[in-house]
């Protein structure tokens, strides 16, 4: 039974001269991955960075509308707290320039103090968790950055999960990635989605096709970043209502005409 | 054709270096051959009776220099962390233009506003120490503290600022405080270009020559071994009109040209140092 985790109504964000994202309403539920497609510039990352509250670091960005996590508004509790309880993945993956065992346990060391013991079992349950454990187990003591971008992109995970956060983030999590390390954190995000909340951004259909459940079209329209349209994954897919939405489809379609097999 | 340009000039920039050190080793030479290793460990220096020990003007050189670094180096760096961390970028800009404003200003006014303000406070401040007055080696130091401070600052905000945002953003995402974040992320990897910016530091510290001429107290033959009392560096030293009346006498003029020697290689060695670790850092 899927369990409403996060809703967020008329959520808005502009800068001193510009709105990036208008009144943008939604719902996620546990055990459902909610993906978030659109063109380029629409506002996607702005809408995933308004959960973790990512964007009130950027001066001058306002943020306005309502997120509430299990029924609790986002805005009134300790922001680096809230933080812990999402995890974020970005486009590029972003290591810590230590080595990969301290790169695991960066934030969960901080939330509670871990003594030994604990802190190798956070590692292993986290990296194991993450698919990397078995390739780097031997590893713990090495530079992070030895490792591959699809092994830095698990590690990120991994560190993201020894948190033991709710919800995921994902801003475009693969495309920075070969085929066999998305489709890796693809396998990853299946499973994962059991036991966590997970929105992730995407430019790929066929990914979106692949791994999420609901789906939000983010597009320009009237000048402004909105969600054009949302529902289930299948139905937007194959019958899309809007004009934006059929044309980002069939652009990608000519796209990956090109690209894919 | 450009690479052979740049070669030749880089060996012309090295030989010029070379020629530096080379003439100075040169004009020192009679005072080397007179007092050998004891030119650097002696502490007497009696230019009548053809003595010349360099010891505590080098002492004086790197204690004063130090005692500064002491100084500029947690303020200079809570300084930047605060401009680059916490600033909003428009003010940020401001400051750092305000900074090496300062990092501009004529040493001699630093040394008159040294004598203005710094001589008397320091003396009446350590009056229970008794200082035989307010030009002392601590003085000094102050002084240099405050000249150099815009320096650590400004290289040291660099540093900061090098540190791609992706590396805070990812630290903050993980729930880290700005603060945490400061810590475990950005100052760790800004090690190597702040370690730069003391060591450049220094080196400016070292030779710094009419502030600390103004407030050290000159004294000759006093090795450092108190900060509260007056005492030389290579530079004041230098600095003084001893240097003219040298001129005339090899032997007193190769004493003075030895100062000058240690004084470039001491300096030397320290910018070296300071920026080939910046270099390693980009």
């Amino acid at each position: 039974m899927s369990e409403l985790i996060l809703k967020a109504s008329a959520l808005t964000v502009r800068t001193a001269d510009r709105v990036l994202l208008y009144d943008a309403s939604f719902r996620a539920e546990s055990g459902r991955v909610f993906g978030i497609i659109g063109p380029s510039g629409g506002g996607k990352s702005t809408l995933l960075r308004c959960i973790n509250r990512l964007n009130d670091l950027v001066p001058g960005l306002r943020v306005s509308g309502d997120i509430r996590l299990r029924g609790e508004c986002i805005r009134t509790n300790d922001v680096n707290a809230l933080r812990a309880r999402i995890g974020m993945l970005f486009q590029q993956p972003v290591i810590f320039p230590t080595s990969i065992g301290e790169n695991v346990l960066f934030g969960a060391k901080r939330l509670r103090s871990l003594t030994r013991s604990e802190a190798s079992a956070v590692t292993e349950s986290a990296l194991r968790e993450a698919a990397l454990w078995d390739e780097i187990k031997d590893r713990l003591r090495q530079p992070a950055t030895v490792l591959s971008v699809g092994q830095q992109q698990r590690l990120c995970l991994a560190r993201a999960l020894a948190v033991q956060p709710e919800v995921l983030l994902m801003d475009e999590p693969t495309s920075a990635l070969d085929p066999r390390s998305t489709a890796a954190i693809e396998e990853l995000i299946l499973r994962l989605k059991t036991s966590h909340t997970i929105l992730i951004v995407t430019h790929n259909i066929a990914q979106a096709r692949r791994i999420t459940d609901t789906l939000a079209c983010v597009s320009i329209r009237d000048g402004v970043g909105q969600i054009v349209e949302q529902g289930e994954r299948e139905q937007l897919l194959t019958s899309p209502q809007t004009p934006e939405l059929c044309e980002y489809l069939h652009a990608s379609d000519i796209h990956t005409g090109f690209t894919d097999e | 054709m450009t690479r052979a340009f740049s070669w030749l000039l880089s060996l012309g920039a090295l030989a010029a270096l070379a020629l530096l050190l080379g003439v100075f080793a040169w004009q020192s030479g009679p005072v080397w051959q007179h007092e050998g290793a004891g030119y650097v460990t002696g502490g007497k220096w009696f230019f009548r009776q053809h003595e010349f020990g360099a010891l505590p003007m080098i002492c004086g050189s790197v204690v004063v220099a130090l005692v500064a670094l002491i100084m500029a180096a947690p303020l200079g760096l809570g300084a930047a962390v605060f401009i680059a961390e916490y600033l909003p970028r428009r003010s940020r800009l401001a400051v750092k233009m305000l900074v090496e404003l300062l990092a501009g200003v004529p040493s001699v006014v630093y040394g008159l506003l040294g004598i203005l303000l710094l001589r008397d406070w320091v003396y009446e401040t350590f009056e229970r120490f008794d200082p035989l007055s307010g030009d002392t080696l601590l003085t000094a130091g102050i002084l240099l503290a405050v000249m150099v401070l815009p320096t650590v600052v400004t290289l040291a905000d660099d540093a900061l600022r090098a540190v791609p945002a992706t590396q805070r953003r990812a630290a903050r995402a993980l729930g880290l405080t700005r603060a945490e974040a400061i810590w475990s992320v950005c100052l760790p990897q800004a090690r190597r270009g702040i370690g730069a910016a003391l060591l450049l530091s220094l080196g400016r510290a070292l030779g710094e020559t009419i502030a600390v001429f103004l407030v050290v107290g000159r004294q000759d033959n006093n090795l450092p071994v108190q900060l509260l009392g007056a005492g030389q560096t290579l530079t004041s030293k230098l600095g003084g009109s001893e240097t003219n009346i040298a001129y005339g006498d090899p032997l007193h003029w190769g004493a003075m040209m030895g100062l000058g020697l240690l004084l470039l290689l001491l300096t030397g060695a320290v910018t070296l140092l300071g920026s080939l670790k910046g270099r390693r850092d980009a």
